[in-house]
């Protein structure tokens, strides 16, 4: 009997997996009609136990990253816009990047942060960095490490990024959304001192940039509260300065009733929006890399809830 | 009373809050300013009550032994250990450790079999020694991509293998002269810094009694023994304070960065990435077509994972056009409307509690 039971599950999930095949084979992409009918081989014999779906989606991860298949990204409007916006400022602009992260969403906003700083440094604009989360800061000065000291400053050492003219840390400050609020009306209140202990008034670039509404442009990396929200309702909505930002794919769409009322200029979300901005600045880094795994892990998904429902309705017509 | 004053103080705060949103001008900035200042500090205090809670929870799993009670006391051990290493030796990501330059370029010339002094020969040295660290570096998986962080690689390779960098062991010998001509016996290297600082203050004090400063601001005499410092330095040494102290220190990563780096880094990240296959599992066994409704947002979800990543644009133009419609209408539309229910939700909450019909910050809801 359990036999014959489990011979009817397998052949009804090789329908399934087959009708797969056949369903995004027919949407017009030839080539990946091979990988389907190659899944619907292998996930029948696999799929009864959780963890051969697991180990599925770890090889239609791993695969790209080893073999990459080098697939191109179109670039899309929310991002084309922030790129446009970075590039129509003056040489020398001020940049506040806010870094509202932690090491948990690293892989997908980092690759964010390092285009969108490498675009700033090529333009010669001015950074401050701040975060409103407490291990925000050492992401801050990692990407420093990363973009300018290891990158721009190697390049071009007759035209170096010097701390104190060029770019300044700022420490983390607990508070969330007061924060923002307090820096829209002055710096110094909320930071006396920068990262290094340096009184904010003796540093050079500092004396010029009194208030958030000495900033031209806010970019916030943005995983959770706080983060791009409160810059949008301070820096956009009080102060009136260009605010554009990076965010997670699961919480992209939270912000795009704030990109059609104009209150955020750009919008990176997740890993696919960091490669289109890695494209836009000509350096394709860890986020291009990423977009194959991605493809292949959300076409697995797609698989996954195709097999599922044919499975489901041939068990409600069995039923009946 | 006990419920009187607390009502009374949420009464007012909450609506000296309100009323300095339309009335900016003195006195109501300054308000708004001081308690925008109150909050920061009690958001700082609650931070230090959650560790506090963290411990006694902890603790008291473990002294009672309930379920779970070992990861209690990975816990307890990790915050302890995290907070006792930055507290020793900081919690920036390097630190300065002194550097005995002087005694790696006896080591370096002796294996190099290079006469004292000779500059042209251990600049050669360095070199060959530098291309072979590269070679070993080059050929690593790993390797750092940009060549600032190859350099740094080799830069550090180099000071493992020689106990300095190759700047610092071409500079040895004018920090062993400097060592030389100090009055006092440097028993240490870090004492470098300290004769460097004294020169600093014989400048100062020269000029003090040389009636330097009469006249001058504060400023104006910081400028003034500060230049002539920098002047006599250089004169007397060829090179900069900045430049010897840099021979004579040199930047490591501190512990507590690498517990940052190499162990909460990689552990954060893995919980966040079990988000992919738990969403593949759930795929699988939840997102079924069973209303219209669910038959909706499976639909929608198909298109939008497809066209969000480049193999919609490979299958068609049309699916990422699609899965942007999707984006910017259907959903910002329900975004939207999300969004004014939760701030239309908060604006009454709020009143509530300015008027006193909810009490959450009495204990027992005030009643």
């Amino acid at each position: 009997m359990d036999i014959k039971r489990n011979i009817s599950r397998y052949s009804r999930l090789i329908v399934a997996m087959l009708v797969a095949a056949a369903v995004l084979g027919a949407l017009g992409a030839p080539t990946l009609v091979w990988i389907c009918v190659a899944v619907a081989g292998v996930v029948p014999v696999l799929i009864p136990d959780r963890r051969m779906i697991f180990l599925l989606i770890a090889v239609f991860v791993v695969l790209p990253l080893l073999f990459p298949m080098k697939l191109e990204t179109d670039i899309t409007p929310e991002v084309q816009n922030m790129y446009d916006r970075i590039e129509e400022l003056e040489s020398g602009s001020v940049i506040l990047m806010s870094f509202d992260f932690d090491p948990a969403t690293r892989p997908e906003l980092y690759p964010a942060t390092l285009a969108f700083m490498r675009h700033c440094v090529r333009k010669g604009h001015r950074i401050v960095t701040m975060a409103l989360w407490p291990l925000g800061v050492s992401l801050a000065e990692e990407a420093v490490r990363d973009v300018i000291m290891d990158e721009w400053n190697v390049e071009n050492p007759d035209d170096p990024y010097i701390y104190g003219r060029d770019y300044v840390h700022l420490p983390y400050m607990a508070g969330g959304v007061v924060v923002a609020n307090q820096v829209a009306a002055s710096f110094e209140q909320v930071y006396p001192r920068d990262l290094r202990g340096t009184p904010l008034r003796d540093i050079p670039m500092m004396r010029g940039i009194t208030n958030l509404g000495n900033i031209d442009f806010t970019f916030g990396l943005s995983s959770g509260d706080p983060g791009l929200r409160e810059w949008i309702m301070v820096a956009s909505d009080r102060v009136g300065i260009d605010v554009g930002g990076a965010a997670t794919a699961v919480s992209a769409p939270e912000f795009y009733p704030y990109l059609q009322a104009g209150q955020l200029v750009g919008l990176m979300g997740g890993l696919k929006g960091a490669s289109e901005y890695e494209a836009l600045v000509g350096v394709p880094d860890t986020a291009t890399a990423g977009m194959d795994a991605q493809s292949l892990a959300h076409l697995a998904i797609i698989i996954f809830i195709i097999v599922g429902n044919v499975m489901f309705f041939m068990d409600r017509r069995g039923k009946a | 009373m006990k419920k009187t004053v607390p009502l009374a103080i949420v009464f007012v705060t909450g609506v000296a809050m309100i009323v300095q949103f339309f009335i900016p001008p003195w006195p109501f900035n300054v308000l708004a300013e001081t308690v925008q200042s109150w909050v920061r500090i009690i958001a700082a205090g609650a931070m230090a009550l959650g560790i506090a809670s963290l411990l006694a929870v902890n603790l008291n799993k473990v002294y009672r032994q309930r379920e779970g009670w070992p990861f209690s006391i990975v816990t307890v051990a990790s915050l302890i250990g995290m907070a006792l290493v930055g507290f020793v030796w900081g919690s920036a990501e390097t630190r300065l450790i002194p550097v005995d330059s002087p005694a790696a370029y006896t080591r370096f010339i002796e294996a190099k079999n290079i006469s004292v002094d000779d500059a042209e020969a251990l600049d050669a040295a360095i070199v060959e020694e530098v291309a072979d660290i590269r070679a070993e570096v080059e050929t690593r998986v790993d390797v750092p991509v940009t060549e600032g962080a190859l350099l740094r690689e080799i830069d550090s390779r180099f000071q493992r293998r020689w106990g300095s960098s190759p700047a610092q062991l071409r500079s040895a010998p004018l920090v062993r002269d400097f060592v030389e001509a100090q009055p006092q016996n440097l028993d240490t290297v870090d004492a470098i810094p300290r004769a460097i600082l004294a020169v600093r203050a014989s400048v100062y004090e020269e000029l003090f009694e040389a009636g330097e400063f009469e006249g001058l601001t504060v400023e104006e005499q910081q400028a003034l023994v500060e230049g002539t410092f920098q002047e006599r330095f250089l004169a007397a040494w060829g090179v900069s304070p900045a430049e010897m102290l840099g021979a004579s220190q040199r930047e490591v990563r501190s512990p507590f960065f690498w517990g940052y780096e190499y162990l909460y880094y990689p552990l954060a990240a893995t919980m966040f990435s079990l988000l992919a296959f738990f969403v593949a599992s759930a795929a699988f066994r939840a997102f079924r077509a069973r209303t219209p409704e669910a038959t909706l947002l499976l639909v929608a979800a198909f298109f939008v994972m497809l066209g969000r990543v480049p193999l919609g644009d490979y299958i068609g133009e049309w699916v990422p056009n699609l899965a942007g419609w999707i984006m910017s209408v259907p959903n910002t539309a329900g975004m939207r409307a999300i969004m004014i229910g939760i701030a239309l939700g908060a604006v009454s909450y709020s009143l509530r509690i300015i008027l006193g019909y909810e009490r959450p910050y009495l204990a027992g809801g005030g009643d």
